[in-house]
């Protein structure tokens, strides 16, 4: 038996708590519990269906403050180097720095709410990721577009 | 019976019958528990935004909230007291 309280899942016996293991923020990350540290792997928040209409929660437009993005609106990623090229996405799903062309929607990025991702707005499925589950230095865009901080 | 030990399997609450109000009925809350009885609920980590899901019918983990998914839907089961999925009624 659980209860909640003060944003944990304790168990009533033994008062371990509801913890996601490691405190990854992985794809199916296993959960477990374990003695309360306090942690934030620990802490949850109950959120009851009638009081949430998750599809209406996803907005179409407007600033995502934590991520610092207005949602569905393409945008450039402009270099600060003299010549302030910008980020283009290749064929090959790479991305590399080229001369601004106007229109050109490899060019141009915008950012999905519905993943938490930034996509490319020529390929519009892609989304920006670093390459080898965040342990390389390069970025290249891909296809699975699940947000997680490394 | 047993030597007092003050732990709680020896603590009780004498309730009078003209004030007893009986368990919290669905749509209540349960103080006890802090869940209301039979509203559906996520569960969702500070870890992420991620919600928890059931894994091979068995293994809790947190994932990407899927609409629908019944697997990332919980209730609290005043009979039994437990947290349920409404995927297949079982109990954590």
């Amino acid at each position: 038996m659980f209860k909640y309280e003060k944003g944990q899942i304790i168990n009533w016996r033994n008062n371990l708590v509801f913890d996601v293991t490691d405190s990854k923020d992985l794809e199916g990350q296993p959960v477990g519990i374990k003695k309360n540290t306090n942690g934030k792997n620990q802490q949850w928040k109950i959120v009851y269906l009638d009081e949430t209409d998750i599809d209406d929660k996803i907005a179409t437009k407007g600033l995502n403050k934590e991520f610092g993005f207005h949602i569905n609106r393409p945008f450039y990623l402009v270099s600060e180097l003299p010549f302030n090229r910008v980020a283009e996405m290749h064929s090959n799903a790479n991305i590399w720095l080229r001369r601004y062309r106007k229109n050109v929607k490899q060019q141009q990025f915008w950012f999905d709410e519905r993943t938490n991702t930034i996509k490319n707005n020529h390929y519009r499925t892609y989304c920006l990721e670093i390459q080898s589950n965040g342990k390389s230095n390069n970025i290249k865009a891909g296809t699975g577009c699940i947000s997680r901080w490394w | 019976m047993e030597d007092r030990s003050d732990k709680v399997h020896q603590r009780w609450r004498v309730v009078y019958a003209d004030e007893y109000k009986g368990e919290p009925q669905k749509g209540e809350l349960n103080k006890k528990f802090g869940f209301y009885v039979e509203r559906d609920f996520y569960v969702v980590s500070a870890i992420g935004n991620k919600y928890l899901d059931i894994l091979n019918n068995r293994y809790l983990a947190i994932k990407t909230h899927v609409n629908s998914r019944k697997t990332q839907v919980f209730y609290f089961h005043q009979q039994s007291m437990t947290i349920r999925t409404r995927y297949n009624n079982q109990s954590w």
